[in-house]
Order: structure tokens, then sequence, then C-alpha cells
């Protein structure tokens, strides 16, 4: 469901807008779940980030270092890699699937057509028999392109930023 | 396994040429190795630069031992064991942070930065006792520390080597990290990579010079980037990014890796020359940086500087480094299997902030636990660790280039196995020397 941080936001946003934010947000989760890598990557822009910070309210990914911090050429490249058949750590693939809660419209800049939106996250990851869970919460930027809109940058914050991990091999 | 760990059966397992899979697999051994070697050698803790004002703190672990680096109101950074004289608590918890007083969060007892009993709650309750009498024993006990160019490292023997007498030449790295700072200073990053590995700790140093292992582990990594440079080739006025070079950068052939000169030094340390000069001096930011760089050292200096580049480092057992990219690893061995590694990158003070980006692009490209290189090392090391499980070889070759490996053996280059027997001859050194005490 999609909910306003604010009643004050004043969105310029049509029914038609939110359907499409609704569908783009689900797909942008569903395409990981199902490793349709490709179509995932076609929801974001040509200057989009992914950026999974490594501490609580980091700022700066430039100056500071980050757990992922990908441009689309990154992102494309760890898609490659995924799919190349001699990735020993994935010869058994990662699986993940993903729940998503309300989707809250946190800012809107209607001028240039974009719109802040975060959506608290759970993610249950599978690997040869082994699961382990990620928390947080996604925040989207969307701009408007074209007839709908695309992700310009999907940040992830986890709860838990800071632990050991072990290898994270795919988006989460 | 024999249950017999005495030192003709210690000797048992290592050949100058091969190890007995014995200690990579058996918990007693493992035991050992945090008395014996973890606890005798200069363990790694932080760089100054980390604790920069009075009471600030970082916690540890050596050889099992929970202990806190702290900077003294004296401005001395100390090591101390993180253990209440009460009745045993920590008395920091896990982390970094700041105390003026170190106050035990159970009972109240304090301590002073320096680790002086400070106050006890109803201290007339002690009257006539120990506690009373001799309160200089019911202190945080210190640990021996010194320092390296603000390496800060602590060791838990009193009978252990100066912390320079055991660096010997590996020292180098230490100096060209710090001397690659115009003014000589290094800043910390925020935060810091914490990664878990599912395998024995040494399973881990002995990859770090291994010319032989990239272009089979990386093959995909080395596919993937091969394929987006390429792709970016073809769009017009569009560089690559220097992530995508540094991933490109494991395609080096068996030919280019004979050409990389690692050298061994004493107590197991090792370094490895760069495989791929990263500067480019047609690059406006790096001439700013050579050109800082220059005025402080001058134009000698500075080309001597700014051409060591040297990969990864090992301060055998518990830290390596990365010079040129600015980077310490801790390696914390948790269990016989299990090995935790915690990386944090520094900026080189006087630096364009472009050059000390880098070092981040880096950093989160090849060493974060999302990187395209390291889940392929990983899975290397964790199937060594379960493929040793099986009784059909009881042998672990490390023959490459096997030579008369002495202390003071010519470098060899990133193709032989000699820095892996190197870090043999020091386990052996430190395992079969049960100590004063008898058991380390």
């Amino acid at each position: 469901m999609i909910i306003f941080a604010d009643k004050s936001i004043s969105t310029g946003l049509t029914g038609d807008d939110l359907e499409a934010i609704e569908l783009l947000l689900h797909r942008e989760t569903e395409f990981l779940d199902r490793a349709r890598y490709d179509e995932w990557l076609a929801l974001f822009t040509d200057d989009c980030r992914y950026w999974v910070p490594a501490r609580k309210d980091q700022t700066d990914p430039v100056n500071e270092i980050s757990l992922f911090y990908e441009d689309r050429d990154l992102m494309e490249m760890r898609i490659s890699r995924i799919q190349h058949p001699r990735a020993h750590s994935l010869d058994h693939p990662v699986t993940t699937s993903h729940v998503t809660g309300d989707r809250v419209i946190e800012a809107v800049n209607t001028d240039r057509g974009e719109l802040m939106i975060t959506t608290r996250f759970q993610v249950i990851e599978h690997q040869q028999g082994e699961q382990r869970l990620f928390a947080g919460v996604y925040r989207y930027h969307l701009r408007r392109e074209g007839e709908g809109f695309k992700i310009s940058l999907k940040r992830v914050d986890l709860i838990n930023c800071d632990a050991y991990f072990e290898p994270l091999q795919v988006f989460i | 396994m024999k249950g017999n760990y005495d030192t003709d059966h210690i000797r048992s397992l290592v050949r100058p040429d091969s190890v007995h899979r014995d200690v990579y697999l058996d918990p007693v051994l493992f035991e050992l190795e945090l008395k014996r070697i973890f606890a005798r050698a200069w363990n790694y803790l932080c760089h100054e630069s980390q604790l920069p004002g009075s009471g600030d703190y970082l916690t540890a672990d050596i050889a099992g031992n929970p202990v806190i680096a702290i900077r003294g109101e004296d401005n001395l950074i100390r090591t101390l064991h993180n253990r209440c004289a009460h009745r045993g608590a920590k008395v920091l918890g896990n982390g970094q942070g700041n105390a003026k007083v170190l106050a035990c969060s159970y009972h109240g007892w304090s301590y002073r930065t320096d680790g002086a009993l400070l106050s006890i709650p109803c201290r007339d309750n002690y009257r006539g006792t120990e506690v009373d009498e001799n309160p200089a024993g019911y202190g945080l006990t210190g640990i021996r520390t010194d320092s390296y160019r603000g390496f800060i490292f602590a060791n838990l023997d009193a009978d252990a080597p100066d912390l320079t007498d055991y660096l010997g030449g590996a020292w180098r790295a230490l100096d060209n990290m710090v001397d690659r700072s115009p003014d000589g200073e290094l800043q910390p990053v925020k935060s810091s990579f914490r990664a878990l590995y599912r395998n024995n700790w040494k399973i881990y140093l002995e990859n770090l010079h291994d010319g032989m292992h990239p272009l089979n582990v990386h093959q995909s990594s080395i596919a993937a980037s091969r394929e987006q440079l390429s792709r970016i080739d073809k769009t017009s006025g569009k560089t690559p990014a220097l992530a995508l070079q540094l991933v490109q950068a494991n395609a080096q052939g068996y030919r280019q890796m004979e050409e990389l000169e690692v050298t061994c030094y004493g107590y197991g340390h090792s370094d490895m020359r760069g495989f791929r000069n990263p500067d480019n001096d047609a690059d406006p930011a790096y001439r700013e940086y050579v050109s800082r760089h220059r005025k402080s050292y001058g134009k000698e200096k500075s080309a001597q500087i700014l051409n060591t580049n040297l990969h990864n480092v090992n301060f055998y057992p518990n830290a390596s480094a990365h010079p040129r990219f600015l980077q310490m690893r801790v390696i914390r061995p948790v269990s016989v299997d299990r090995t935790a590694i915690e990386i944090n990158v520094f900026r080189w003070k006087g630096a364009p902030d472009e050059i000390n980006q880098r070092n981040i692009v880096y950093a989160n490209t090849i060493h974060s636990p999302s990187s395209l290189i390291k889940p392929d090392d990983l899975e290397a090391y964790r199937r060594v660790q379960e493929g040793l499980l099986s009784t059909g070889q009881e042998w672990i070759s490390q023959h490459s280039l096997f030579g008369p490996d002495t202390d003071d053996a010519a470098p060899q280059s990133a193709l032989s196995e000699q820095y892996i027997r190197n870090q043999y001859r020091s386990w052996l050194a430190y395992m079969c020397n049960p100590g004063s005490t008898g058991d380390g």
C-alpha cells in the first residue's frame, strides 16, 4: 500500500502514477527473487546507483567504504558474474525471497519529476541448505522517465550493516 | 590426530615441502596455536590515528583474550586486559568509543585509562584484605605494547623479541603506507569490513601471494569485467571505471605472475610486489598528488616511495596489509575451521581527495563482503577445509619452486610456494617451543 509520510506533501501524482509506482516497486524485488536480472536492471535509470552503506546514517558513499556502491556498469558486471558458468561460489545458486511493507512517499519534487520512497523489507536468502535473514529499510529515488518511472537510487539500510558477513553475492 | 602433542609429534607434521592435514583440522592443535603462536607473536591492533584523543579506545582479541587498546591521559596508547579485577567481567563492551574512566558495569569497580585501580564502591568492606593492601595488583593488567610508524602491536609474551626485530624487513610495507602521505600521516576511514571465513586461519595467509590461483578461481569475475570493458569500449567517450580495471587485473597470466617478486622475512612474514601499477602520469589528480608529494620528500625520495608498489603483505600470524591501497586487515582465529577478518582503510593526509577515493573504490570492489572476487577465494578456502577431511591423502603439497629455503633465501616469484614454506618454518619454531611455563 502507498501512503504519504506527511499530509502536506503535494504530489501532483495521478492515480495512474501511483499504480505505476506500485508495480515498479513490486517488480523490483520480484525480478530479484525470480533471478530475472536483465529485466530487473531495466527498471533503473542509466545513471542509477545501488548502495548498501557500511554504517548507520552514512551520507557519503565516495569518501567512506560501503558494503555495495555500484553504478550501472558494476551492476551489469555483477549480473554477468552471477550468470557465469564458472562462478565457483555460485555452483549452488543463491535464491532470495523478499517481503516488503508499506511504500511511504517521503518527498516529491514535482519540477524534477523525482520522488523518494521508503519501505521496510525482510529478505530470506538461501544457498546450499542454509538460510540467512536480512532486514531494514529500502530508500528508493524514482524519476519520471517517459510514460512511467525508473529507479535512480536503491539504498539498502541493513539493521546489521556492521556485522561479520559471509559473502554478499546477489543484490539484497 | 594422535592426541600426543610433544615436540617430536608436532615436528613430524611439517616436512620441508609439505604439511600434514592435521594442522588444519585438529582442534587441540588449534588451541595450542593460540597459546604458542598468537600469544607469543606481536599482534597488530590498530593504527594510532584510530585513537586520536585521550580515552579513545577499541576492543580486540589476542589469542582468545579480550583486550582494550586505549590512549591514556599521558597520550600513550596502552593495551590492557579487558577483565575486571573483581569478578572477571569484561569492563568495556565490544566496540570503539571514549572513556575517561573505565567503570565495570557489574559492581562499579573503576580504573584509570592506564589500567590503575581508581575506586571500589563500599571500599571499607575490603579493609585488611589483599585488595586493600595491594591495590596495584587489582588494576586492569597491562600487555606489552609497541608501535611502528603509528601501527600499534601488542604481545602477551614478555620474552618476545622487540617489535622492530620481529618485523624485520617487513617494516618496509608499513613505511610505504605512511610515506605515501604528502604530510606523512594517515587518517582512518570510518567503519570497517568484517568477514567470516569457513576455513582455518592459515589457509587465508597461504593465498595472499598465490599467483597460481587467479586464472582458475577468478574466471567468473575476470570474464564479467572483460565483457563489461568491451561493452564500454564500444560506447564512445566513456572511460571505464577504476573498479572494472581492478577486477580485470586478476587476468594476469602465469608468465606475468612469474615476474612478481615475493620476499620472505623472519617470523613467517612476507610481501609481494604489486602486479600492476595503477597510477597514470597523465591523470590530473595523480599529477597533483605527485607534485604535493615531491614538495614534501624531494624528487628522488618521492619517486622511490611512489615506485614501491606492494600488493599483499603478511605479518604472520595476525595481520595482512595492502600498502598501495592503504588497508590493514586483522586476522582472528575463531576455531579450527572459522576465521574472522576485519579490514580498515585509511586516507593519506595531504593527498587530493580523488586519490584517497580510489582506495575506497578498491576496498568496495575487491574487499567488501559484496566483492565479485572474494566469494570465489572463500569458496576455494572452504573447499580446502572440507577436502582435507578426506583420509585419502595425509599430506598437503607445497612443492612449487622448492629450493633450499633458508632465512636469507633469494626472493622467488608469485608462482612459488616458498612463502608458505617460510610460514611453516616459523610455525614449527613457535609450536615446538613449550615455553618456560611448560605450555606457553
